[in-house]
C-alpha cells in the first residue's frame, strides 16, 4: 500500500486548461489545453523554481467587450498580467520569468478570400503586446497557420509539446 | 443575461425543432437531386446547448470532424456551423467528386465540395427559418476547416461567447440506402440579433 501512495505521488498530474481558464503548476505536473483554434495558449515559467501556468485566451481586448466583469482569463490584455501575477502568487520570480505561446490559427478556408474576422491573428497581437508590456521575453511561438493545436507544457524539460491533427506530435 | 438566455429552453426549442423539419425536407429534396437517389433527412433533436457543452454534444474536443461556417444577414445576423463526422464528410465529399477522398489534406476541388454540401444544407435551414418569420435572411461564402471540433469551436464561439452563452443545435440524421450520416447543425444569432430573433418567432 505505501509504496503504491509513494508511485501515485511521484507521478506527475496533467492539469487541463479549459477554453478561457488559467492555472499554474509546480514541476513535475504539466499543464495542458485541448483544440486551440483562434485561441491562444499562454505559458509563462520561471526556469529556476520550475513553477509554470498557462492560460487559454480567446479574444484579444476586454476593451470591447459588454461584459460589465470580464473574465481575466478570456481577454489577452488582461491574460496576461493575470498569469504573471497568479505564477509569481505561487512562488515563480516575476523578475525570471519567459513566455511560449501557440495557437492563433485562422481555422476557415474560404474559397472568395481572406477570413474577415481575423480573431486568431488579433489574439497573437494582444498577447506578444501584453508581454512586452510586462517586459517578459517570448522564447518560443508556434502561432497562425490553418490547423487547431492541442498543448502540453513539460515544467522540467520547459518544453511545449503541440499536437495537431495532420503532424506528427512536435515541441518548441 | 443578456443575449440567448434560459428564456429560450421552454419555448425556443419546439420552434426550432418544427424549423428543423421544414428544413430537412428542403435539404432532402435537394440532396437527392445532387446525389442522384432517395434521400432522407429527418431531425433528431432540436436544442438549447450551453457553451460550455458544445465541444461534448459533437464527439469531444479532439475528435476530428469537418466543419462548414456561414455568416448570414438579413433581418437577422449570425453565423451556422455545419459540423460532420469525418467518415460522413468523407462519404459525401467521394460520393459527389466521384472518387475516393481524404479530406485531412484537401485539394481545392474538395474543399468547395464541402463547401457546397454546407452550403446547401444550411440553405435549407435557414430558408426555413425565413419562411417562418416572413422575413429575408441572405448566406455569405462557406469557410471550411477539418480539424479538431475544440479548435473549430473556439473560433467560432468566441465572437459569440462575449455575451451569449447558448446556441441552438440542430441535429440531423440523413439516410441515403443503407448508409446513415449524421451532422450537427449550430445556429448562433449574433449578439444583437438574438432578442429580434426570438420575437420574430414568437416564442
Amino acid at each position: 500500500m505505501n509504496s503504491e501512495r509513494e508511485v501515485q505521488q511521484t507521478t506527475a498530474q496533467v492539469i487541463k486548461i479549459g477554453i478561457a481558464e488559467g492555472g499554474t503548476v509546480q514541476a513535475p505536473n504539466r499543464l495542458r489545453t485541448t483544440g486551440l483554434g483562434s485561441c491562444v495558449g499562454v505559458v509563462l515559467y520561471d526556469p529556476l523554481t520550475c513553477i509554470a501556468g498557462m492560460v487559454h485566451v480567446m479574444l484579444p481586448s476586454a476593451h470591447s467587450c459588454r461584459e460589465l466583469h470580464p473574465l481575466h482569463t478570456k481577454y489577452a490584455d488582461l491574460a496576461v498580467p493575470w498569469l504573471a501575477e497568479q505564477v509569481s502568487n505561487v512562488g515563480a520570480n516575476p523578475h525570471r520569468l519567459v513566455a511560449k505561446i501557440a495557437g492563433g490559427a485562422q481555422m476557415f478556408v474560404y474559397a472568395g478570400g481572406a477570413d474577415l474576422m481575423r480573431i486568431g491573428p488579433r489574439n497573437v497581437e494582444a498577447v506578444l503586446q501584453g508581454l512586452e508590456e510586462l517586459r517578459i521575453p517570448l522564447v518560443a511561438q508556434d502561432v497562425g497557420g490553418k490547423t487547431g493545436r492541442t498543448i502540453e507544457f513539460d515544467v522540467i524539460t520547459q518544453n511545449l509539446w503541440i499536437q495537431t491533427a495532420l503532424k506528427v506530435p512536435y515541441f518548441i | 443575461m443578456k443575449g440567448i438566455g434560459p428564456q429560450w429552453n421552454d419555448v425556443a426549442a419546439d420552434v426550432f425543432r418544427e424549423i428543423g423539419n421544414i428544413g430537412a425536407s428542403h435539404a432532402a429534396t435537394a440532396l437527392s437531386v445532387l446525389l442522384r437517389g432517395e434521400v432522407r433527412v429527418s431531425v433528431t433533436s432540436a436544442r438549447i446547448v450551453p457553451l460550455a457543452e458544445v465541444a461534448t454534444s459533437v464527439g469531444g474536443e479532439e475528435q476530428i470532424v469537418a466543419g462548414v461556417f456561414i455568416r448570414f444577414s438579413g433581418f437577422v445576423r449570425g453565423s451556422v456551423l455545419l459540423v460532420l463526422q469525418l467518415p460522413s464528410a468523407q462519404q459525401w465529399v467521394s460520393q459527389l467528386l466521384g472518387r475516393e477522398v481524404t479530406l485531412l489534406s484537401m485539394d481545392e476541388l474538395e474543399q468547395s465540395t464541402l463547401a457546397e454540401l454546407g452550403n446547401m444544407l444550411s440553405g435549407a435551414y435557414l430558408n426555413s427559418l425565413a419562411q417562418w418569420v416572413g422575413q429575408q435572411v441572405r448566406p455569405e461564402v462557406p469557410g471550411v476547416s477539418v480539424d479538431m471540433a475544440g479548435a473549430i469551436l473556439d473560433t467560432v464561439l468566441s465572437p459569440i461567447g462575449e455575451v451569449s452563452n447558448f446556441v441552438i443545435l440542430i441535429d440531423t440524421t440523413i439516410a441515403q440506402r443503407d448508409a446513415t450520416l449524421g451532422c450537427h447543425l449550430f445556429l448562433l444569432p449574433d449578439p444583437d440579433s438574438a432578442e429580434l430573433l426570438l420575437k420574430a418567432l414568437g416564442a
